[in-house]
């Protein structure tokens, strides 16, 4: 009798299995619609489900929230079918009403994620376990953004009515979760740490660790020294790409193929107005020549305007060769001088780049310097076209696998990432045929076409496909990696083995 | 004057031809890619080479340049309108005096190196913009002591004997008044220099100052850091460098401050 | 360990005392001493082979002037010879018997503490100014007397509260009294002091040198008294050594060497210092250039090149001290020939003076000044006061000197009279003519230090517009005119001995002539033969160039010399005008009286 009690009181307990993460800094919100960063989505899709989701590894859609679906032959309704027995982490079991109710909030004018609904006409709820939404026309893209890292994900009624304050919750979001997610969010201390635990009612399968720590670490020498001493787990992102051929012992490096295209996009309202100049920049500039010595292994010439996990173009961009002909063309204008921009928050790799390209480009006499954008100056910088620098670099991610997104993102007139305001009417027009294709082939060589297109005009120069590396400590297995999900594993499915 | 301070003297002379001729002397391009990043200090790159695989000692050369000539140049703003603002009130009295010397308090007592940096981010960065803005704040300290100097000579009985023999205006303060501050002015400005190149190194180490690609030392340490263990050289030889610059005109202050006294 | 008198350092000082081979032991006995400082890693002989004794309860004045060595020989005699100078000492120096020359730091302190008492010459410098005065005097204090009984001694007015008092809030004479009870108080054997009364105003200085005399004689403390003012000198000693170029060349009781020398050099000093009474009409006896230091000659006498009795001999051979006819010793082959006048005979007249006209240069009319109070504890709400009503004239051509105490509002008006001061009230009206020059007190002070003196003097020959030739020789003229050989016209201050600077100022001024020079204390801080060369110089070119003279003066003496008219002042006005020799010999005012009285020679006890 003791010895069963013994052994169930041993069964009882058994240690708590603990993740360790870290971050670089903290994140402004976990609410899944206004968090709009690249980094704090792994947190965000086990805190919250969408309806449909890419399939780990892959740019296949599968079931979330929908254990199935259905799209009319018109393409303009989709119907889906609701999981039974899903709860939100209060234990309130979540139907459809709860659905369409958070759609509803999605949809806010106020909410910077509210355009993955533009083009919606109308959403019901027939039963408690059917969502449908009505489009105002076909769209080939929407059940992309609905798997996108960045979708809609259902917000229980605790954040959405009870903590409402006026503000759709937002605030309240900031920090506190109320989603239908395998875990919680415990404990968030800015600056420190954040807590995530397993939610006890999940209605899906159980996930292996009991609590995910992510601790706030800013400087990467700090991160890379926990990581060997075991205080954290998984260095995410920014593990230096230079050092990723001599990890420790003990450690382990995924590399997978992502959605983040190197671009460099060019102003060409000041120095780089003259056709012959841009010319004479892109073939001092060609990947081919720094790719190597900045991501070694880690990343391939781009194959177009589109990653390669996206559409896999023909061959790699031909850039122009001839370095003579570049230092005629710069010497017969007397003289360059550019600044390069770059994304500030990626800096030490995008800087590298950067003092590469300045490298290059004396070699065929032009003189560059090299600046950091802050994140919050990227967006204004259209604005003051004169002041902005003249090359801007960056490496950015769609939201999610289907082109449109990807021109939508970035090549549109006044897309989000348009950095410099490119805008051209035909291409414009091509996109919005393009994106109404069903047929992928037919899709992707339209898109390929934009491309060719894009990189004629020189407004953008497509660089490098960098893949997602993930540094983990060995005997972690099932990361759950995917290409659109940028710097993430899925604490769903990870566990020691 | 001990062989230290003495040498110091001469390694600041070094120093200022180094900096001149700089680009005469240097082997390579600060800015171009000469061999593969990381090599550490062989016979062939004395210094080794940088992450993007540039001279080390090439961009110490130029880095050199970069810090000891604006160095040079906020020096001499401040002891140029120092001597300028300190000998008008000396010699105005009264209300003016009054008025500059409550300006130069107001100078000392503002904390000039914060708002330097504000205005610095302002303008935007840019190697002259720091120079400027940091002239603007250096020249109290100059205008205080030329000031209290020209003040003590004037009631020395050789100033009164000049007045006697007629000497007035311009005159009297250049040539009778003004070469009394000369010994503090001198000491106090090859002390400050050392001031000053570790507040360009702060600029350029918070990314004001002269732009990246600029081998500027400060933010060349600054910047190669996280490289500390596995490529030393790169962080360190910098860092280096702005030790013995400093170390040297600490060291040549205090040798003029000696020579001074003999004086 | 021993000495070779057989007396034990490690016994406690204080038993010697009743040690019986030291009850005849000299206070300060001097053994063929001699001492090599360094300076600028030069060696220097500053003192060669000096022999003299102190005996007990004798008062002892050396007497010496600038580069003498005689301070040299004070600091020796307390073991205080500055470490930086790497001192080589060598000979004998015994206090109270003991030997001490090459003693050990420990030594030297002890005898210090408990056998010499120290008067030196900065008084505020000497005194702790972190501690009360009573607390210092106190513990000096060696027979339990109450301090304050002493303090009342020294003359120093409510003892009991200037007790407590800290020493910057003394005046410079009250310090030095209490220097000297501190060194009385301690019962030394003897007592040593250096120029103890030369920061002083002349008529503290009198009483300062009263009290000290009273003192010794008093506890029957011996005496060592370092001067350059022979009139003080003989005021105070009993005996008289003479030093000169690091030698001793004259060791004599005071009267009898007073009235008659032993030396030619000691004949000179007597010579340079003039007295109330001296003759008016004729310049003074000058040693000329600079005294000599002991770097000069090492062969032969060190007075060779100036004396008026020197031989062959004495430029070959060195004499060596032997009796001389007053009793003590005398270092000259001729010294049976000396006499007091040996300088005196002979000497030049003035020069007639080029003014003829008598009109007014300068005149002030109820010229008031005063200035902002001073800092301090004791600062009063009341200005100070410097001058008040003053109406004086001064004619083309005549000499006048202003003399007063310290605080009398003399300088004030110099600079008032000069131009560079303005007054409150009241005019100064000038006639036209050259505007006035003025020779200061601290010549060296009066020289821009980075400028040469060619340049200084050319400054005031600029409004001329000569050109640069004509403009050099006249500079040249000028430095011949005072003396100063015109190849120096190229060097700075710092290069030029204090009596050179003065001429150099002197120079300065006459460049161009002015009708008015005004002498600021312009020898007070010289040696007695500096002064006199001066004198003369100031006097010669006064009347060859016809400019009026104002000179400023405590010294009554020399004020006589000098001028035609002499003006007294006490408290910011004028007590008392008129002729030179009238004002000597019948004052009219208490201040002038108080002024005459505390001349050196006119002290109780001394020789006129």
């Amino acid at each position: 009798m003791l010895l069963v009690l013994l052994a169930l009181a041993v069964r009882a307990a058994p240690a708590e299995r603990v993740l360790r993460v870290a971050y670089n800094e903290d994140v402004a919100t976990f609410d899944p619609d206004d968090a709009i960063l690249l980094f704090g989505l792994d947190a965000v899709r086990v805190l919250y489900e969408g309806l449909v989701q890419y399939k780990p590894g892959t740019t296949e859609i599968a079931g979330w929230l929908a254990q199935r679906w259905s799209v009319s032959p018109d393409g303009l309704t989709y119907r889906f079918i609701l999981h039974d027995g899903v709860t939100f982490h209060d234990g309130r079991p979540m139907t459809s009403a709860d659905v369409l109710a958070y759609f509803k909030r999605r949809r806010h004018p106020t909410l910077p994620l509210s355009y993955f609904l533009d083009g919606v006409d109308s959403m019901s709820v027939p039963d408690p376990h059917t969502f449908i939404i009505k489009l105002k026309t076909p769209q080939p893209a929407f059940l992309d953004r609905l798997a996108s890292p960045w979708a809609p994900k259902v917000i229980g009624p605790a954040a959405l009515v009870e903590h409402a304050g006026g503000d759709l919750g937002v605030t309240w979001l900031n920090d506190h979760a109320d989603g239908t997610g395998p875990f919680m969010l415990a404990e968030m201390v800015r600056g420190q740490r954040y807590v995530l635990v397993r939610n006890a009612h999940y209605w899906g399968a159980r996930p292996y660790f009991d609590r995910i720590e992510i601790l706030i670490v800013p400087t990467m020498n700090q991160q890379m020294l926990m990581l060997q001493r075991g205080e954290l787990d998984i260095i995410e992102h920014g593990y230096p790409f230079d050092q990723l051929d001599k990890v420790p012992a003990g450690l382990k490096v995924d590399a997978h193929d992502a959605l983040g295209l190197e671009i460099a996009y060019f102003n060409r309202s000041k120095a780089l107005r003259n056709r012959a100049v841009r010319t004479a920049v892109i073939t001092a500039i060609n990947p081919a020549r720094w790719l190597h010595e900045v991501f070694g292994a880690f990343a391939t010439p781009a194959r177009s305007l589109y990653p390669k996990a996206m559409i896999r173009g023909p061959a790699p961009v031909v850039f122009p060769a001839d370095l003579e002909a570049a230092r005629r063309a710069i010497a017969a204008v007397g003289g360059v001088t550019l600044e390069i921009g770059y994304a500030d928050q990626e800096a030490p790799v995008q800087q590298r780049i950067a003092e590469f390209m300045v490298s290059l480009l004396k070699g065929i006499g032009v003189t560059a310097t090299v600046r950091s954008i802050p994140i919050d100056q990227e967006s204004s910088m259209v604005n003051d076209l004169q002041r902005a620098p003249d090359i801007f670099i960056a490496q950015d991610y769609p939201d999610s696998v289907h082109p449109a997104t990807q021109t939508g993102v970035f090549f549109e007139t006044g897309a989000a990432l348009n950095f410099f305001g490119y805008s051209n009417p035909t291409v414009d027009a091509l996109c919005a045929q393009a994106s109404r294709i069903t047929s992928i082939a037919e899709r992707d060589r339209q898109y390929l076409r934009i491309s060719d297109i894009l990189f004629a005009d020189g407004a953008f120069v497509p660089l490098a496909d960098i893949k997602d590396v993930i540094v983990y400590r060995a005997g972690l297995t099932d990361l759950g990696t995917r290409p659109a999900l940028p710097w993430a594993v899925d604490y769903g499915t990870i566990r020691r083995q | 004057m001990p062989g230290l301070e003495a040498a110091a003297i001469c390694m600041l002379f070094v120093i200022t031809l180094i900096a001149i001729i700089g680009p005469w002397l240097a082997p390579a391009d600060p800015v171009v890619q000469i061999a593969a990043p990381y090599q550490p200090p062989s016979l062939r790159y004395l210094f080794g080479t940088d992450e993007i695989g540039r001279d080390m000692l090439t961009r110490l050369i130029y880095g050199v340049r970069l810090t000891w000539l604006p160095s040079l140049a906020v020096i001499a703003i401040g002891v140029v309108v120092g001597t300028l603002v300190g000998a008008a009130a000396a010699v105005a009295a009264g209300i003016v005096d009054s008025m500059l010397a409550r300006l130069t308090e107001l100078f000392i007592v503002i904390p000039s190196t914060m708002i330097a940096l504000a205005a610095v981010a302002a303008l935007g960065p840019g190697l002259w913009h720091t120079v400027a803005v940091m002239g603007v704040f250096w020249w109290p300290w100059y205008a205080r002591i030329v000031r209290t100097e020209i003040k003590t000579i004037a009631t020395r009985p050789h100033a009164e004997a000049a007045r006697l023999s007629g000497v007035a205006g311009l005159r009297l303060v250049l040539r009778y008044l003004l070469p009394a501050a000369l010994p503090s002015l001198l000491v106090t400005a090859t002390l400050d220099v050392a001031n000053v190149i570790l507040v360009l190194s702060l600029f350029s180490f918070l990314g004001l100052g002269a732009p990246a690609p600029a081998p500027e030392l400060g933010a060349m340490t600054a910047r190669s850091l996280a490289s500390l263990t596995t490529h030393w050289w790169i962080p360190i030889l910098p860092a280096v460098a702005i030790f013995v610059l400093v170390v040297t005109a600490n060291l040549a202050g205090d040798g003029l401050r000696s020579l001074m006294k003999t004086v | 360990m021993c000495d070779p008198l057989g007396v034990d350092y490690n016994r406690p000082l204080s038993l010697f005392n009743h040690d019986e081979r030291e009850a005849s032991a000299p206070a300060l006995d001097v053994v063929d001493l001699s001492v090599t400082l360094h300076r600028g890693g030069q060696p220097n002989r500053v003192l060669q082979r000096i022999a003299f004794q102190v005996g007990r309860g004798e008062i002892v004045a050396m007497l010496g002037e600038s580069g003498s060595g005689k301070s040299t020989l004070a600091l020796a005699a307390v073991g205080l010879l500055p470490a930086q100078s790497r001192p080589i000492v060598r000979g004998r120096i015994a206090i109270d018997g003991l030997s001490l020359e090459n003693g050990a730091q420990e030594h030297w302190r002890r005898v210090r503490a408990e056998r010499l008492g120290i008067v030196f010459q900065d008084p505020i410098g000497s005194l702790n100014p972190s501690m009360r005065v009573g607390e210092q005097l106190a513990e000096a204090i060696a027979d339990g007397t109450p301090p304050s009984l002493w303090l009342e001694r020294v003359g120093i007015a409510n003892a009991e509260s200037r007790l407590r008092a800290y020493p910057h809030q003394l005046s410079g004479g009250q310090c030095q009294r209490v220097m000297i009870a501190m060194a009385v108080a301690k019962r030394p054997r003897l007592i040593i002091a250096d120029e103890p009364t030369t920061a002083l105003d002349v008529v503290v200085q009198a009483q300062i040198l009263d009290l000290l005399r009273g003192l010794a004689r008093e506890v029957g403390t011996a005496m060592l008294f370092v001067t350059h003012d022979l009139a003080v000198a003989s005021v105070l000693a009993d005996r008289i050594a003479v030093m000169h170029a690091g030698r001793l060349v004259e060791d004599g009781p005071a009267e009898r060497l007073r009235a008659r020398p032993a030396h030619p050099y000691t004949a000179a000093l007597l010579g340079a210092r003039f007295g109330l009474s001296a003759d008016r009409r004729r310049q003074l006896p000058t040693v000329v250039t600079a005294a000599a230091t002991a770097h000069s000659a090492s062969v032969g006498c060190a007075f060779a090149t100036r004396c008026v009795l020197v031989t062959e001999d004495c430029r070959s051979t060195r004499p060596v001290p032997s009796p001389a006819h007053h009793g003590g010793s005398s270092a000259c082959f001729r010294s049976a020939e000396v006499s007091a006048d040996l300088w005196t005979r002979g000497l030049p007249e003035w020069p007639q003076s080029v003014a003829t006209k008598r009109e007014i240069l300068v005149e002030m009319a109820m010229v008031r000044k005063s200035f902002a109070p001073p800092h301090g504890l004791f600062g009063r709400a009341l200005g100070v006061r410097a001058l008040e009503g003053i109406n004086l004239r001064i004619y083309r051509g005549e000499a006048v000197a202003v003399v007063g105490g310290s605080g009398s509002g003399k300088s004030t008006l110099l600079r008032i009279a000069a131009g560079l001061l303005e007054p409150d009230d009241g005019d100064v009206v000038r006639a036209r003519g050259e505007p006035p020059q003025v020779i200061f007190q601290d010549a060296r002070g009066s020289l821009t230090p980075w400028l040469s003196v060619g340049e200084q003097i050319g400054e005031r020959l600029r409004p001329l517009g000569l050109p640069r030739a004509e403009r050099s020789a006249r500079v040249a003229a000028a430095l011949s005119q005072v003396g100063l050989d015109p190849r120096l016209s190229g060097a700075r201050a710092r290069d030029l001995s204090g009596g050179q600077c003065q001429r150099a100022a002197l120079a300065r001024a006459i460049a161009v002539p002015p009708s008015l020079l005004l002498c600021d204390e312009a020898i007070s801080a010289m040696d007695m033969t500096l002064a006199a060369a001066m004198l003369n110089l100031i006097g010669r070119l006064s009347r060859s160039l016809g400019m009026a003279l104002l000179f400023v003066t405590h010294d009554l003496a020399a004020a006589r010399f000098v001028a035609n008219r002499i003006v007294v002042m006490a408290a910011g006005e004028i007590v008392e005008m008129g002729d030179a020799d009238q004002i000597v010999s019948s004052p009219a005012h208490p201040a002038t009286r108080a002024l005459l009285a505390a001349m050196p020679d006119r002290l109780p006890g001394a020789v006129a």
